[in-house]
């Protein structure tokens, strides 16, 4: 049939650009951490198989590659599990518990997802001066957290809505006392939510920027986002080559971490954006 | 009477409960961004530069503001990026949404495909863009020669045309996965049997498309291109990374210009800044909530 | 353990308003009772058993075990379920899904900080009875309708509990499996001879099972009796037509007055109202009356002549050792039983009514 072809020409041509689009820029990162010559495309240039890049972005000192991934690691790592936490607590009392007001509680967390983090920088910034916090984990790892919470929050409200009831009542029944059904019942039995909400806050947390470039000075508490942003050759001239090198390390896991979860995060995502 | 009575005696332990699991919650948003926030509000009706002692002057940050040609400027680049980086964006979503709707080979690898960008730190991604626009030996350029569509390289970040297309580009890049997303989880929520009846009535794919998958994808449609365009308002990362507001501050978004005013220690006015931001977001978000109707499942 | 209801009432207040789910509810349960709580959905029963468990408060009115009040709003006393020592089989089994069946059954044990030895002996018993025993490391997902049932009742019974609440524990089974976990678990409560309120909405479970039934309505109680009392005896328009399957025929009449007595015709059928009914009903000299009969009732052929009617069917169904035929009389569609199986549609028949198995109700009654 006339249609079918035609549908087929029209999928297969948008198939190809999807995967070109979404790839190349990640494939072009790779390719040029791997050459000699970050300028190998033009003419007076050639590849140039390598993995010195790699080598140096791990021994030359002055980069500090590997303290920003560990910042990155540690600090997303813990604002992802503690917000997780609190969202479980949370997300128990609305969905569980007489409470008044439960929409409106959850309907202001997620407007304040959507604040601009430009109009809470300047006075975050003010406090943690006055803390002392500059350049340091909890600067970065408390407000991290106020700013993962409500897409936790709604991946987990979402997820504990699905739970039977009868569970509770049962864990009632048996003897559970309100703590005990979270943390005897619920909590395990939302363990794969639980999970997805981690992942995507730490996705969150990992690639934040504007509070990682005000409350940082330098590699004792900045994140590899913002070191990647920053890092500049020692003559001016751009280390493209090591920067690519250093990207490709930072992104490699991620990318693996979404193709293993793919379906985790997909739900997450649009239960955090979407429907509630 | 009798009732109200009962049910308050019986149910202010629970209410306590349900409370304190809910405590650490208010505590951290509290803290970390609503009082913020308020603070944000009070120093813009301060003169609070550094150096200097901090002044309550009302509404004077808000008067310079408003006669401040460079905010308005930074303001006006700011939303027409987002008109055109969301539409670009919208319209590149609903395709790769159609795409994964179907039943392909490897489709569950493709949706993963797709979700790579999004995974990719702002930051980081907006170097290997910058990369890309490099005019001697970037990528886009060597392709637009290659191609043979233009036989000069193109000055992407050295000009004001190209610097803002080369930021809608990337921005386009990194948004448009979550777009494809959110689409699709709505054209997954039309059932096929409608799809079955349009086939049955003899109804050609485009206008199916046009007649059925359109309309009812229409709600979710105007949530995505809500919640990006709140988000498209506060752009800041890639900007700071790939053109840094130039060239000559061309391409400077309100964040940015905020941003500036806090670097250099000017709080009062960086606030007034951030403020104007703020109402338009958060104006925008409340529209967000209504049209998205939230929550409907607990109320 | 005997539970009383005093005065039991329990309404939700929500946005609409104020919705009353049971009422007023008297009533004792015998120790070792089986005892059942019937009636359609939104009847209210499941209402009644979460508050008898302690997942609701009354609203008003009071729950005693034995001589102890468990709840009372009167005394604001409210026992937690743990304090009440009650145990509950769900419809959906809400096994934890994330726990071996061992650790489901144990699960209460653990809760009461139970030794370790103690829990493996009461869960190896309770399993034993159940005939459990080879599940105990599977996990809820891997088990079937029927496996997980008995895990939910294993889990129930495993701490000893002072009273056994059951809420449809059977509708999530299909319809063979149904009836021979209905034997078992008469069977089994028994043997282990605990309390037991059961709810069902389906009245071969409640006649089956129940020493006795409570037939519930819009949150008030109907009728409380055996089955035969139910059976036999209904007090009303809606527990005779919930009661027995198929259900009764209920027949709208006139009552007339002749020689101080009262008569109601079925056709040329005439009868005479009984005194003591006249009396329970309090029936007035004119009006409507409803008559009951049960379609095993109503007897093929020309048994007697004062109580017979000629009649032409219009379905029949066969049961296989039985057969049920429809027929209109008096402008209404009435059900016989019979075990002729020889019967065909549209034809005329002689059909006789017992009249001594009559019942009658008040219109208003319904």
């Amino acid at each position: 049939m006339k249609e079918e072809k035609v549908k087929i020409i029209i999928t297969l041509t948008v198939a190809v650009f999807m995967v070109l689009f979404c790839l190349v820029p990640f494939i072009y990162m790779v390719v040029t951490s791997l050459s000699k010559n970050p300028d190998f495309l033009s003419l007076q240039s050639s590849f140039g198989w390598t993995f010195g890049n790699y080598k140096n972005i791990f021994t030359a000192r002055t980069l500090h590659f590997f303290e920003y991934l560990r910042n990155s690691i540690i600090v997303s790592g813990v604002s992802a599990v503690v917000a997780v936490f609190i969202a479980s607590l949370a997300a128990y009392s609305i969905t569980r518990l007489s409470l008044p007001a439960k929409s409106f509680i959850l309907l202001f967390t997620l407007s304040m997802s959507m604040f601009p983090q430009i109009s809470l920088v300047g006075y975050l910034f003010s406090l943690m001066t006055k803390l002392g916090w500059i350049n340091t984990y909890p600067a970065l790892i408390f407000p991290y957290i106020a700013w993962i919470l409500p897409l936790s929050l709604w991946i987990l409200v979402s997820y504990f809505m699905q739970l039977p009831k009868e569970l509770d009542k049962a864990a009632i029944v048996d003897g559970c006392s309100t703590w005990q059904i979270l943390y005897r019942v619920i909590l395990p039995v939302a363990k794969p939510g639980l999970f997805s909400a981690a992942l995507l806050a730490f996705i969150f947390a990992f690639n934040e920027f504007m509070f990682a470039l005000m409350f940082t000075t330098d590699y004792t508490a900045r994140t590899i986002p913002v070191g990647i942003a920053l890092f500049q050759g020692l003559h001016g001239e751009i280390p493209w080559g090591n920067i690519m090198a250093a990207a490709t390390i930072t992104t490699i896991p991620i990318v693996i971490l979404v193709l293993i979860f793919q379906k985790n995060i997909i739900q997450g995502l649009t239960r955090g954006a979407v429907k509630g | 009477m009798i009732n109200n009575k009962l049910k308050k005696t019986y149910t202010i332990n629970e209410l306590k409960g349900a409370f304190l699991f809910l405590l650490p919650l208010i505590l951290f948003l509290l803290l970390f961004i609503l009082i913020p926030i308020v603070g944000t509000f009070i120093t813009s009706g301060f003169r609070d530069v550094s150096f200097l002692e901090k002044k309550f002057i009302f509404f004077d940050n808000y008067k310079t503001l408003f006669s401040d040609s460079v905010f308005w400027h930074d303001f006006g680049f700011t939303v027409v990026f987002v008109i055109v980086s969301v539409s670009l964006e919208m319209l590149l979503g609903i395709s790769f949404a159609l795409l994964l709707n179907q039943y392909l080979p490897f489709r569950g690898l493709l949706r993963a495909v797709v979700l790579i960008p999004w995974a990719i730190p702002v930051a980081i991604s907006a170097r290997i863009w910058e990369l890309i626009y490099n005019y001697h030996y970037g990528l886009a350029n060597y392709l637009i020669m290659q191609l043979g569509i233009s036989k000069e390289p193109i000055n992407w970040l050295g000009t004001n045309i190209g610097a803002f297309f080369a930021l809608v580009l990337s921005d386009a890049w990194k948004t448009t996965p979550f777009v494809t997303i959110i689409l699709l989880t709505g054209l997954q929520a039309i059932p096929k049997e409608i799809h079955n009846q349009a086939k049955v009535d003899r109804a050609h794919f485009f206008q199916r498309f046009y007649k059925i998958t359109l309309p009812l994808l229409k709600p979710v449609i105007v949530v995505a291109l809500l919640f990006r365009t709140i988000d498209g308002l506060r752009i800041f990362d890639l900007i700071y990374v790939l053109t840094h507001g130039g060239p000559g501050g061309s391409t400077s978004s309100i964040s940015l210009y905020g941003y500036k005013y806090f670097l250099s220690g000017d709080f009062g006015y960086g606030s007034a800044i951030s403020v104007s931001l703020f109402i338009v977001a958060f104006a925008l978000s409340l529209l967000y909530i209504k049209i998205g109707r939230f929550g409907k499942e607990i109320l | 353990m005997i539970l009383t209801l005093l005065d039991l009432t329990k309404k939700f207040s929500s946005l609409r308003g104020i919705n009353t789910a049971v009422e007023n509810i008297n009533l004792e349960v015998k120790d070792r009772e089986f005892f059942v709580l019937l009636g359609p959905s939104g009847c209210g029963k499941s209402t009644l058993l979460n508050l008898i468990a302690g997942l609701e408060k009354p609203t008003y009115g009071e729950i005693l075990f034995n001589d102890r009040i468990v709840a009372s709003h009167d005394k604001k006393i409210f026992l937690t379920p743990r304090e009440r020592n009650v145990a509950m089989v769900f419809q959906n089994y809400a096994l934890y899904p994330h726990l071996n069946v061992y650790e489901n059954i144990a699960f209460p044990l653990r809760i009461q900080k139970t030794k370790e030895s103690r829990i493996k002996k009461s869960v190896d018993d309770v399993a034993g009875i159940l005939e459990i025993s080879d599940l105990l490391n599977a996990k809820p997902f891997e088990l079937s309708g029927g496996q997980k049932q008995r895990v939910a009742i294993a889990r129930a019974i495993v701490r000893r509990p002072d009273i056994f609440l059951l809420d449809e524990p059977l509708s999530n089974l299909d319809a063979q499996l149904r009836n021979t976990t209905r034997t078992e678990l008469k069977l089994l409560q028994r043997n282990i001879g605990i309390t037991t309120v059961y709810v069902t909405h389906d009245q071969t479970e409640a006649m089956t099972l129940g020493d006795r039934i409570a037939v519930l309505k819009n949150g008030r109680v109907e009728q409380i009796g055996t089955t035969l009392e139910l059976y036999n005896r209904p007090s009303n328009v809606f527990v005779a037509a919930f009661v027995g399957s198929p259900p009764m025929n209920l027949i709208k009449t006139t009552i007339s007055e002749e020689n101080n007595n009262l008569f109601v015709g079925l056709g040329n059928i005439k009868i005479r109202v009984p005194e003591d009914k006249i009396k329970t009903l309090k029936i007035e000299k004119a009006g409507e009356l409803i008559v009951g009969i049960r379609p095993e009732h109503i007897l093929v052929g020309r048994l007697n002549k004062e109580n017979s009617v000629k009649i032409k069917i219009d379905s029949i169904e066969s049961l296989g050792k039985e057969m049920l035929f429809h027929f209109t009389f008096l402008s209404q569609k009435l059900t016989g039983l019979t075990n002729h199986l020889n019967l065909n549609e549209n034809e005329l028949i002689d059909v006789t009514f017992s009249l001594d198995k009559l019942h009658f109700f008040q219109k208003s009654s319904s």
